[in-house]
């Protein structure tokens, strides 16, 4: 070997030796740290780039794969070739192109096939060795391929070459192991750990390249004459390739950075839409057990509600049987007291009068909280009865003062009065009842004030009545107060109880007695300053006890038992709304029947057959409750559609026991008129049907018939008109009997052999004088006869009435 | 004089009405349950009646119901006592057979009335 300036100035001076000159080189160490960085960036781009491969599928898999093995094979590349430049030859070297673009393709290829080895789930040892092995070769192959692109002579040591592959090879197996090993990895933990294997493997690299240079033994002679168009300056080309490269890593660095980033949200989202599938199935878990709950919640208030019903009544009745049991005795300790007042007297002892006076006085005073009691229990058992009469307002007002004012005048109260004169028709005793306790209410809660008592005719809702005020001077009470005013068994305070005596059940009682005579009692009130109670009571109240006088259910009762087409069965306890259901319904031509209490409406359901049960809930004894499961226990009776009229709000309960439909009192006609015309079958009967071949004649009876909102059907003839009814039955036939084709006889006969034709009522309308032939044929079949010269709509229309009302029988 | 018969299971109440009856001139006998009420009704033929509803053995409504239907006894004036006092019972009452009705505790002043009254109302 020879020095480098030995080497110089051997060129310099010995031209004529050229082509057998041995020439050494010299390294630029710049260049050298260069090709270092390359190759560290090459490898910690690949360890990266590994990653990202196996990630993905498909089209971008390949595509992640060729980009990566350009970048792989680009950076090994330029490391290499900055190598070779960094070796500073005494003589300017050229290169061949065509090989300096192999090496690079060779670099490419070799970076493919390791990728791809790496980007695998798995690595065996075997496709570990066989990757290397092609990596190796790639390198190689690259790097020799670079060597003869130089345009000099080279020979090789074989040992070092041997040495070079070597070398090659373990570069290769540690960097597709370490590749493999982070390409799982995490970005941010593992960056130091790649930058680290990436400088071990980038160290492997340059090692190889170098051992291979160091291989080579230039010389100058027939090749580097040949040198010709290439000729670049070595430095500036090196730093070229070199930044070129750095820039082409770093910019699918940043590539591979973005990617992550937008997969990393990628996967966020992903999780994230796991996330919230999950949730949403435990939500529909949950709603289905929600679901369930609230059917079981449902079924369970269902069951509480009725026991709450059941135990309400239990509860009245215990409690009217209570204060039956209670005055008994009250009876004997009043009675006997009264008895012994009169003897004391007679006796001349008045002390003892005077006690047994006390005696008789609390007997009679527990014997008012009794009957307040039994008020209460019979009003919420549905048995208090109310009797109107005519009264003067003034004499009943005089006589409730006269009543309260010791009351009232004990505490120290005044009275003051304010009333006109006025006629009311209501229940007396009530009235009484609920202004006595108005005003004794007052008079206890005021102690030395005013007491107001005024009445004045007040006009409500359009109807006319009266108000009665009662305005104290005393306690008041707190809107609280005023809210639980009227509840049972509530005074404002418990302890108003010991203090001011009473059950607390006297407003309560107003309250409902007000309501049974169609009326409201409200309160206001203030703290400290006094309260003021008015009562409002319509001037008539109808009087449901004659209503139930008329025997008004009887006669429907007994028509209905006599019909075969009773359309509604109506199940109600109370006269009154029998009566109002009677008036709403039996002008549209319905067939009504009424019971009275469950059980007879049971009865009734079974032997008529209505087409609609409309049915009461609150009714002494059986309730509407029970009447529905009955009827809907009975396989008979289950089809026929129940209509819940009632003034409890249980919707629920009635649909879930089978009720059609629930109406809430107070009853609208004409909501109810269009559920019933849901139910019964406009097809049986509702119509009239028309048999009649002069056009005029028929015209003419289908206005008058339409006028009176009957609808009607026309025929020209007997057949015709039997395909009329085959289509539809009516209410009523009016029938001609002279007609062409099928005449009224023949029609009359075919009527008879359908079943459900020969109920139909036939009103025979004719020009025809009838014989006594003729009577016989029609004779049993048809209702009435009607010569048309004497035609009277008016009675026309009262026959058709009656018997689409089906109320009678004509023979 | 007078005689009622007092038809009532409960002895304090029997004793104390019989008594106040006593006071006021009446001569009283005492049945304790409807059957003997019949019984002493169809012997003694009192002028009038006064009848507990709810009795032992044959409860007051059953018994007016044969009182009335026996032509000896049917004359005799009965008066109801209750301690029901639903309008019901009253019907219930006068569909039984009863001339009147009256509940109890009884207001003596109004009972002793309705005896005059009956009593008058038989001559």
């Amino acid at each position: 070997m020879i020095r480098m300036d030995e080497l110089r100035s051997s060129i310099i001076f010995g031209k004529k030796w050229l082509q057998l000159e041995h020439v050494h080189g010299s390294y630029d160490s710049m260049l050298v740290v260069f090709s270092y960085i390359v190759a560290v960036v090459a490898s910690y781009t690949v360890l990266d780039l590994a990653g990202k491969v196996s990630e993905t599928s498909g089209k971008s898999r390949l595509l992640w794969l060729v980009f990566g093995a350009a970048a792989m094979g680009m950076g090994i590349w330029s490391m290499h070739f900055v190598g070779m430049l960094a070796l500073r030859l005494p003589v300017p070297v050229s290169y061949d192109l065509t090989l300096v673009f192999l090496s690079v393709l060779a670099a490419i290829l070799a970076s493919f096939a390791a990728l791809r080895i790496v980007a695998r789930d798995k690595l065996t040892p075997g496709r570990l060795i066989g990757g290397a092995l092609l990596l190796a070769l790639g390198i190689s192959s690259m790097h020799y391929i670079g060597m003869a692109a130089m345009l000099i002579d080279i020979t090789y040591d074989p040992a070092i070459f041997v040495l070079s592959i070597a070398i090659a090879l373990a570069a290769s197996i540690a960097a597709l192991w370490l590749a493999f090993y982070f390409k799982k990895g995490d970005v941010k933990s593992d960056t130091w750990k790649k930058l680290g294997s990436g400088f071990i493997m980038g160290a492997a690299i340059v090692g190889m390249h170098y051992t291979g240079m160091m291989a080579a033994h230039f010389h100058l002679g027939a090749r580097s004459e040949l040198a010709t168009g290439l000729r670049l300056d070595q430095d500036w080309l090196a730093y070229l390739i070199s930044g070129g490269t750095l820039f082409t890593l770093g910019l699918s660095l940043l590539g591979i950075y973005i990617s992550r980033r937008f997969s990393s949200k990628d996967s966020e989202i992903q999780q994230q839409s796991r996330e919230i599938q999950l949730k949403n199935q435990q939500l529909q878990l949950l709603n289905d057990n929600l679901e369930q709950l609230v059917k079981e919640r449902t079924a369970q208030l269902e069951k509480a509600h009725d026991e709450a019903i059941k135990a309400n009544r239990v509860k009245s009745q215990f409690l009217a049987n209570m204060s039956h049991e209670l005055r008994t005795p009250l009876n004997a300790i009043i009675g006997y007291s009264e008895m012994l007042v009169e003897e004391a007297e007679e006796l001349g002892e008045p002390t003892f009068a005077a006690d047994l006076q006390k005696i008789s006085k609390s007997g009679k005073h527990l014997l008012s909280l009794i009957n307040d009691i039994l008020d209460i229990s019979k009003i919420e058992a549905g048995k208090m009865e109310i009797y109107p009469e005519r009264c003067d307002l003034q004499g009943v007002l005089q006589d409730v003062v006269m009543t309260v004012k010791p009351i009232i005048e004990s505490n120290g109260n005044r009275i003051e009065i304010e009333w006109g004169k006025g006629e009311m028709v209501t229940d007396v005793t009530k009235l009484r009842q609920i202004l006595i306790n108005l005003l004794s209410n007052a008079g206890k809660f005021t102690k030395d004030g005013v007491i107001r008592f005024e009445a004045y005719p007040e006009e409500k809702e359009g109807r006319s009545g009266y108000g009665f005020r009662v305005t104290d001077s005393g306690i008041g009470m707190t809107p609280e107060q005023v809210g639980k005013l009227f509840q049972p068994f509530t005074q404002a305070d418990s302890s108003t109880t010991r203090k001011y005596g009473g059950t607390g059940l006297g407003l309560a009682i107003s309250q409902r007695f007000c309501e049974l005579l169609g009326g409201e009692i409200y309160a206001e009130s203030e703290p400290g300053v006094g309260s003021c109670f008015i009562c409002w009571l319509p001037e008539e109240t109808a009087d449901m006890n004659r209503l139930s006088d008329i025997p008004v259910e009887a006669t429907f009762s007994k028509e209905a038992e006599g019909s075969s087409q009773v359309s509604i069965l109506l199940i109600d306890d109370e006269p009154l709304n029998r009566q109002l259901m009677s008036d709403y319904l039996a002008n549209e031509g319905w067939t009504l029947a009424f019971a009275e209490s469950g059980e007879e409406g049971l009865l009734l359901s079974k032997k008529l057959r209505p087409k609609v049960i409309c049915l009461d809930i609150l009714m002494p004894g059986m309730d509407g409750w029970s009447v529905l499961s009955a009827l809907k226990r009975d396989p008979e009776l289950r089809d026929i559609p129940v209509v819940i009229l009632s003034m409890t709000n249980d919707k629920q309960l009635g649909y879930t026991l089978g009720a059609s439909e629930f109406l809430e009192k107070p009853v609208e006609r004409d909501r109810l008129v269009g559920i019933i015309d849901k139910f019964v079958p406009a097809t049986s009967g509702s119509g009239v049907l028309v048999i009649e071949d002069d056009a005029t004649t028929s015209e003419l009876m289908t206005k008058l018939l339409h006028r009176e909102g009957y609808s009607v059907t026309q025929a020209a003839n007997g057949r015709l008109a039997l395909e009329c009814l085959e289509r539809e039955l009516p209410g009523v036939i009016l029938l001609d009997l002279m007609m062409p084709e099928m005449d009224g006889f023949e029609f009359v006969l075919e009527l008879r052999k359908r079943e459900e034709w020969s109920s139909i009522p036939i009103v025979v309308v004719t020009a025809k004088t009838i014989n006594s032939e003729d009577r016989l044929r029609l004779h049993g079949y048809v209702k009435s006869v009607m010569q048309k010269g004497a035609f009277d709509p008016k009675q026309l229309l009262g026959e058709i009435r009656q018997f689409m009302n089906g109320q009678q029988e004509v023979g | 004089m007078r005689t009622i018969l007092l038809v009532e299971d409960n002895e304090l109440n029997r004793d104390m009405l019989s008594r106040r009856l006593a006071r006021k001139g009446y001569q009283v006998i005492t049945a304790e349950d409807g059957r003997q009420g019949i019984d002493l009704a169809g012997s003694e033929m009192p002028d009038l009646i006064l009848m507990d509803m709810s009795l032992p053995v044959l409860d007051g409504w059953e018994a007016t119901r044969l009182l009335k239907a026996s032509s000896e006894t049917r004359s005799i004036p009965i008066i109801a006592l209750t301690a029901h006092a639903m309008a019901e019972d009253e019907r219930k009452a006068y569909q039984a057979g009863c001339d009147d009705f009256d509940t109890k505790p009884i207001d003596w002043a109004r009972l002793l009335g309705k005896i005059e009254a009956a009593l008058a109302n038989c001559e």
